[in-house]
C-alpha cells in the first residue's frame, strides 16, 4: 500500500473532542486529541492507520455510549454526535475512491477511452450501478447518523414540485429503458405551492423511485402528485415483487433494525426508507406503504402545504 | 481557439478524470494542485473558467475563490465548485462561485454546464471589449 496523505479535516475532530461526561471517560478524550493534530503527527501515517485509530476511538465511544445510556442523557447525545463525526470522516474516505471508480468507469462507458465491445459495456454498466448503489448507501449512512445526532439543517423555500418530479421521472426513466417497464407520470395541474426543503424532498422521492426501479422487472411505475386538503400527496406505485406483511412492519426502521434476520435479503431497502421516514418527519410530512407480494407496492408521501419549523444549524 | 479551463484538484486520479473529460469536450486544460497555485495560474494564464475542488490542502477552494474574486485581475473568471459534499454548496455560492457540481459529475453534465457558463461569459467579454 502506498502511503497516502491523510485527507482529514482536523477541525471536525476537534469539535468531537470535548468528551467530558464523567471522570472515568477521559480515555477517549486523549485518543481524540492525538487524532486532532494531523499536521504534526499524521503526515507520514498510512491511510489504514488513520482509519484504525478512528475505529479505536469509536470503540471507546461505543463503550461510553453504552455506559452513559441509562444514566446520562447528555452522554448519549455526545455519543450520537461523535458517532456522526466518525461516520462523516469514514464516509469521506470511502467516497474518494468510489468517485474515482465511478469517474473512470463512466468515461469508459461514454467512449472517452476507446471503443467498447457490447459485452464489456454490459459488465461495466453493472459495475457502475453497483458503485452508485454503494455511494447511496454511504451517503444514507451518514445522513442517518446526522439525524440521530439531531444535527440536520432544514432549509425551506418555495419549490417547483412539478419540475422536481419531472427531473426525477427522467432520471428513473433512463434506468428502465432496457426493461419492459413503463414509467407513467400523473401530475395534477392543481398542485398548491409548497414550501419545503428541496434537497431533502428530492432525496425522499428519489429513494422511492430507486426502489421501484430496483424491484420492478416488468409492468409499470406510476408517479402521481395531487392536492389533498391543503396538503400534497405524491405516490409511487410499481408492479414489482411487493413486500410481505411482516417486512412491511419494519421497512421504515433504521439501520439498527435493518440488519436483523427478518429484513436480511432486503438490505437494499433498509437505509433509504428509514431515512425517508425520518426526513419526512422533519419536513412535517409522513409516509405510508401498501403492498402485496407478487403484485407490487405503493408508497405514499404526504407533504404539508406549509411546513412547520424544524432543524438546527450544523455541518450535517 | 478553444476556451482555456483551469482545473484545481489535489487528488491525482480525480484531476486526471477531470482533464480527460474536459479535453474530450474540446477545451484546453491547465492544472493546479493547491489553492495558492490556483491564484498564481489564474493571474499568469488568464483562464476562461476555473473548476475548483473545495477540500484542498492549505488554502481551500472557498478561500481561493474569495481571493480570486477580491483581485480585480481575476475577479471576472467564473469559478465552478466541485466537491463530493453537497454541504459545501452554500459556502461555495457565498464565496462567489457561479455553479456547484457534486462529484461524481457525469461528463454530459460538465458539457452542458461549461457550455452555458462559457457562452455567457464569452458574450460579456465581447461586450466589455466594445462589441454589442
Amino acid at each position: 500500500m502506498t502511503p497516502t496523505r491523510p485527507r482529514f479535516r482536523s477541525q471536525r475532530l476537534i469539535k468531537a473532542a470535548p468528551w467530558r461526561v464523567q471522570a472515568r471517560h477521559h480515555g477517549a478524550v486523549a485518543l481524540t486529541r492525538e487524532i486532532a493534530f494531523p499536521k504534526v503527527s499524521m503526515k507520514s501515517l498510512q491511510y489504514r492507520q488513520v482509519l484504525g485509530r478512528e475505529i479505536k476511538t469509536m470503540g471507546h465511544a461505543a463503550k461510553l455510549g453504552r455506559n452513559s445510556k441509562h444514566h446520562n442523557q447528555s452522554g448519549q447525545k455526545e455519543f450520537e454526535l461523535l458517532k456522526s463525526q466518525f461516520l462523516t470522516n469514514i464516509s469521506h474516505e470511502l467516497r474518494t475512491p468510489l468517485n474515482i471508480i465511478i469517474g473512470y468507469v463512466s468515461m469508459i462507458l461514454d467512449g472517452l477511452m476507446g471503443k467498447l465491445e457490447d459485452e464489456t459495456r454490459s459488465g461495466l454498466t453493472k459495475a457502475m450501478n453497483a458503485s452508485y448503489h454503494m455511494l447511496t448507501l454511504v451517503n444514507n449512512l451518514v445522513d442517518l447518523a446526522c439525524l440521530a445526532a439531531g444535527v440536520v439543517e432544514i432549509k425551506k423555500q418555495a419549490i417547483d414540485l412539478r419540475g422536481l418530479l419531472d427531473e426525477l421521472a427522467t432520471k428513473s426513466g433512463a434506468l428502465i429503458k432496457d426493461r419492459p417497464v413503463v414509467l407513467i407520470k400523473e401530475i395534477s395541474p392543481l398542485l398548491p405551492r409548497i414550501e419545503t426543503d428541496k434537497d431533502k424532498l428530492e432525496k425522499i422521492l428519489g429513494n422511492l423511485l430507486d426502489n421501484a426501479v430496483k424491484f420492478t422487472a416488468e409492468g409499470q411505475i406510476v408517479l402521481r402528485a395531487y392536492p389533498r386538503s391543503g396538503a400534497v400527496e405524491v405516490t409511487v406505485t410499481d408492479t414489482g415483487i411487493g413486500i410481505s406483511r411482516e417486512i412491511q412492519q419494519v421497512i421504515f426502521e433504521d439501520f439498527r433494525q435493518a440488519d436483523s434476520s427478518e429484513t436480511r435479503g432486503y438490505q437494499g431497502m433498509g437505509l433509504g426508507l428509514a431515512l425517508s421516514k425520518k426526513l419526512l418527519g422533519l419536513l412535517g410530512g409522513r409516509i405510508e406503504a401498501e403492498s402485496e407480494v407478487g403484485k407490487g407496492s405503493t408508497f405514499r408521501v404526504i407533504l404539508p402545504g406549509e411546513s412547520p419549523n424544524a432543524g438546527k444549524d450544523s455541518d450535517c | 481557439m478553444p476556451a482555456k479551463i483551469l482545473i484545481v484538484e489535489d487528488h491525482t486520479d480525480s484531476r486526471e478524470i477531470l482533464r480527460i473529460q474536459i479535453e474530450y469536450l474540446g477545451y484546453k486544460v491547465i492544472e493546479a494542485l493547491r489553492g495558492e497555485e490556483a491564484l498564481e495560474k489564474a493571474l499568469v494564464e488568464d483562464p476562461d473558467l476555473i473548476i475548483m475542488d473545495i477540500m484542498l490542502p492549505g488554502m481551500n477552494g472557498i478561500e481561493a475563490t474569495i481571493a480570486l474574486k477580491q483581485n480585480p485581475k481575476t475577479s471576472r473568471i467564473p469559478v465552478i465548485g466541485h466537491s463530493a459534499w453537497k454541504q459545501n454548496k452554500d459556502k461555495a455560492m457565498a464565496a462567489g462561485m457561479v455553479e456547484f457540481l457534486l462529484k461524481p459529475t457525469p461528463p454530459r453534465v460538465f458539457g452542458e454546464v461549461l457550455k452555458r457558463i462559457l457562452g455567457s461569459s464569452a458574450e460579456r467579454k465581447y461586450r466589455e471589449a466594445g462589441g454589442n
